[in-house]
């Protein structure tokens, strides 16, 4: 390229028409060198592209002959069975094999995409772990119940405020008269709300936090008399449960009224139940604000001692966690006292709760609440159908409720104990009285159904009997051929 | 004790095949392994037993380091990771007591069972004190379950069947503070057939308990003959030395005789301090009915405790029955050609002059009682207000009355 450029010097010398005539010989020669240049590229792209010409060739015709020992032994195998490889493999075919291939992409892609949206939302264990602290983001005040299959996302749940609201909607319609079942229904709103609340952990009782405690006691509360009224005893159950380990950790409510309505379902399940549920009841007594693990040790240490003899083993007594009277050293010494501190096992433990409890229990027991439920369930044991249905008028808050799944027990028991304690007859009046009719009329019906014989507006027991007598014979009759079958 | 003269006392009593021995060494509560894991781990922080322990026959060797594994995570106070260590320990030892052909494995059963007790009682403490729910003791009586099996099946020695009983009452207690009675049931039916070891086999202390909580179980089934039975059983069977657990069966075993018509005599109740009934028996003698209502109002919580409660209720029929026992006799005299009838209001006064006033409604409700659980024979005649009673035996005794429900 050296030559096609004349030196400066020499141009500066050269006058114009030198300098003209230069010019265009320079011209001439730059263009030419350019076009030598792209004659090279050219070259080299006409070289690769007539490479890859030859390639693309050489590689359709390997196809072609492919193909056709495809073709060849295609006809062959059909000469002997028909089979899929009879199909002529033509561009159509090969089109319709690929659009085969490619028919799960789309929902690929669409759950990709899916999946990719719901790896940007946070959830709350993420957000906790980042910022210390988790928060819903949801603000809507109805939600619907769904059972929880993974992790929430903080987008969903809703934060404290929102849900005290939420309770507050809850109530008002329900008192309003919404329905209980259903999307819309209270049942499902307030589980939504349990579920919130437990997801965030406020009743992790080292969140600390009492005024979030009260609300989630709240929540219980209204859910469980809410299910009492409307008898869905499965939801209260599992609301009474939760309140019962709610109250034990400390957090304040109306823990005498759901001690009542413990006992009263548990009168109505049978007499051991009920047992169970007193010494609980009781027992859960002993724990004010915070004394919980003292209480549960020591109402366990008190039970403990009356549980029975215990075989003998190797330490003493009744748990095998008391200083052992065989111990030497003062180290050891350290170390039962250290295991000994919360251990139910030694009697004076057990002596010094068995007094602190009867200061504390006494006050539960005078509590109207409970004291009520007491009486209701030595009323119902004992048969004593006039003072409970006294009681029965004047059971407080949602124990009538409860109540109503003793009273057909009780009535039938007390219809029996009529049969056998009276005669000649016994007048309807006396009768409603007793079975806690208002209306004789009601009283008649319910004797009807019992196949009792009633003349003149009084109860004739002889006939009465033989009717119940047959009634029994049937059902056993009945039960038996059940059991046969 | 050092951690090396444990070790060497274990290994000695296996090799003696002293069972005795070994079951004092491996109970969780034996001061021995106590000092020897506290010693070791003082010397070494980090210290692992199951180095020590490798000298230890194959299947004792894993045992013992998971036990004392257990023994140094209670002494840390890691009372749940103490209950998985034990319960890691079950697997070796039962392997020994199946492998093993002599029936010297049973005492040390007996401690291995206790020890998966009272760890798991003491990690449900721990549990619920961080608020998450206490299942360990659950668990515990799945694992008992396993252990039942396998002495039932009682491997190469017939007399290893001896180790169930002790089984049978740890699982039972632990079914009583769960309160899943039902399971009890099952229990009690092995223990009762046939494949079961004799009864009068097993040593006194385990056949005392086992009847002990059989009678309690008969008292929530309202079968009260039978309760009777299996506690009378365990107060006579019981050790004379034995004062506290004396008093704990008699405890549920004077209400029972209580409700079967049968008093206790002041001897028995200061004999054993049961001073909690001296009110109630006092009032079934006379018939005071408010004595009654006030004592069982007082001790009401006490009795809820001890369990005794729902029974205790009953005995208000028995006071009831006895005043109108006194009301019949005293309308007799004073009517003699009505002797057979008693008049409800004067029942009723005689209530209103102990300082119960109930109203006619009351009265006839519990007249009423009386005769459906037939501690009366007679009948009531609504109309003319009056119980009319059989010319004989009129009270029959208390154990013919209907006691259930």
């Amino acid at each position: 390229m050296s030559g096609g450029k004349p030196s400066p010097a020499k141009k500066r010398k050269a006058p114009a028409a030198a300098a003209a005539a230069a010019g265009s010989k320079k011209l001439s020669a730059g263009v030419g060198a350019l076009l030598a240049r792209l004659e090279a590229t050219n070259a080299v792209f006409l070289e690769v592209s007539a490479q890859q010409t030859v390639a693309a060739q050489l590689k359709a015709q390997q196809s072609a002959a492919a193909r056709l020992m495809a073709e060849e032994m295609a006809a062959k195998a059909s000469a002997t069975s028909p089979s899929l490889a009879s199909l002529p493999v033509d561009k159509a075919e090969l089109a319709r094999r690929a659009e085969r291939r490619a028919r799960f992409q789309e929902e690929q892609a669409a759950a990709a995409a899916a999946a990719g949206v719901k790896m940007k939302e946070k959830t709350l264990v993420e957000l906790r772990s980042e910022q210390g602290v988790a928060r819903g983001q949801n603000q809507s005040l109805e939600k619907e119940y769904l059972r929880l299959t993974s992790l929430p996302s903080a987008a969903d749940v809703r934060p404290p405020e929102v849900l005290a609201q939420a309770l507050e909607l809850v109530k008002r319609r329900w008192t309003e008269g919404c329905e209980y079942t259903g999307p819309r229904g209270a049942c499902d709103q307030l589980k939504s709300i349990r579920q919130d609340l437990t997801v965030q952990h406020i009743r992790n009782r080292f969140t600390v936090q009492h005024i979030r405690n009260r609300f989630t006691v709240q929540v219980y509360e209204t859910h469980a008399r809410i299910a009492i009224e409307v008898g869905d005893w499965a939801e209260f159950r599992q609301c009474h449960s939760v309140l019962q380990q709610l109250y034990g950790e400390g957090a304040p409510g109306e823990q005498h009224e759901f001690t009542a309505y413990g006992l009263l379902l548990a009168a109505a399940t049978g007499r051991s139940v009920l047992a169970h549920e007193l010494s609980d009841a009781l027992s859960a007594s002993e724990s004010g604000l915070g004394a919980a693990i003292a209480a549960s040790s020591s109402s366990g240490g008190g039970r403990g001692s009356s549980r029975g003899p215990s075989s003998s083993s190797g330490g003493g007594g009744g748990g095998s966690w008391g200083p052992s009277s065989g111990s030497g050293s003062s180290k050891a010494g350290g170390v039962w006292s250290r295991l000994g501190g919360a251990e139910p096992g030694s009697s004076t433990a057990a002596g010094a709760a068995h007094t602190a409890a009867t200061a504390d229990a006494a006050a539960v027991a005078d509590d109207r609440f409970v004291g009520h439920a007491l009486a209701v369930c030595r009323a119902f044991l004992g048969n004593d159908f006039v003072n409970f249905l006294r009681l029965y008028e004047s059971a407080p808050r949602m124990s009538p409720y409860l109540m109503d799944a003793l009273l057909a027990k009780m009535r039938s028991k007390a219809y029996s104990t009529v049969l056998a304690a009276f005669q000649p007859s016994v007048p309807l009046s006396a009768l409603a009285g007793w079975f806690g009719f208002t209306k004789k009329k009601e009283a008649a019906a319910f004797l009807r159904e019992k196949g009792a014989v009633v003349v003149d507006g009084s109860l004739d027991v002889k006939a009465s009997r033989a009717a119940a007598a047959a009634l029994a014979a049937e059902a056993a009759a009945a039960a038996a051929q059940d059991a046969r079958r | 004790m050092s951690f090396a003269s444990y070790i060497q006392a274990v290994a000695s009593a296996i090799n003696r095949q002293d069972g005795a021995q070994l079951r004092e060494l491996v109970a969780a509560g034996s001061a021995a392994a106590q000092q020897a894991v506290f010693a070791a781990r003082q010397g070494n922080p980090r210290w692992n037993p199951a180095a020590a322990t490798s000298r230890l026959p194959e299947g004792w060797a894993e045992f013992l380091a998971l036990h004392c594994a257990c023994l140094a995570a209670l002494q840390e106070g890691k009372r749940v990771e103490a209950y998985d260590k034990v319960v890691a320990a079950l697997q070796p030892f039962l392997k020994v007591f199946r492998e093993d052909s002599g029936a010297w494995v049973v005492a040390p059963m007996h401690s291995v069972v206790h020890n998966l007790s009272s760890v798991a009682l003491a990690a449900d403490a721990e549990l619920r004190a961080a608020g998450q729910r206490p299942d360990k003791l659950g668990d515990a009586g799945d694992q008992l379950r396993k252990c039942f099996s396998v002495s039932l099946q009682a491997p190469g020695n017939k007399d290893k069947k001896l180790a169930a009983l002790d089984i049978v009452n740890v699982s039972i207690k632990i079914y009583f503070r769960l309160n899943t009675l039902r399971l009890c049931k099952n229990l009690i039916r092995t223990v009762d057939s046939r494949q079961f070891a004799d009864f009068d086999a097993f040593p006194a202390s385990q056949r005392v308990t086992y009847k002990f909580y059989v009678g309690r179980l008969a008292v929530f089934d309202e079968n009260y003959q039978e309760a009777q039975e299996a506690l009378e059983y365990a107060l006579a069977h019981c050790h004379r030395g034995a004062a506290r657990n004396k008093a704990l069966v008699l405890k549920y075993l004077v209400p029972v005789q209580l409700l079967l018509g049968r008093l206790p005599t002041p001897a028995l109740i200061a004999a054993h301090g049961l001073h909690q009934y001296e009110p109630i028996i006092a009032a079934m003698r006379s018939g005071d009915v408010k004595l009654f209502n006030d004592t069982m109002e007082a001790q009401q919580f006490r009795f809820i405790q001890e369990g005794t409660y729902l029974l205790l209720e009953k005995l208000r029929y028995a006071v009831y029955r006895r005043l109108l026992r006194v009301v019949h006799g005293v309308h007799a005299q004073l009517e003699p050609e009505k002797r057979t009838q008693i008049p409800l209001p004067q029942f009723q006064t005689a209530l209103a002059l102990q300082g119960v006033p109930l109203d006619m409604d009351e009265v006839e409700c519990v007249a009423a009682n009386l005769i459906f659980r037939k501690y009366v024979r007679g009948y009531i005649s609504h109309k003319n207000e009056v119980m009319v009673v059989a010319k004989a035996d009129p009270f029959p005794p208390l154990a013919q009355a209907s006691l259930t429900d």
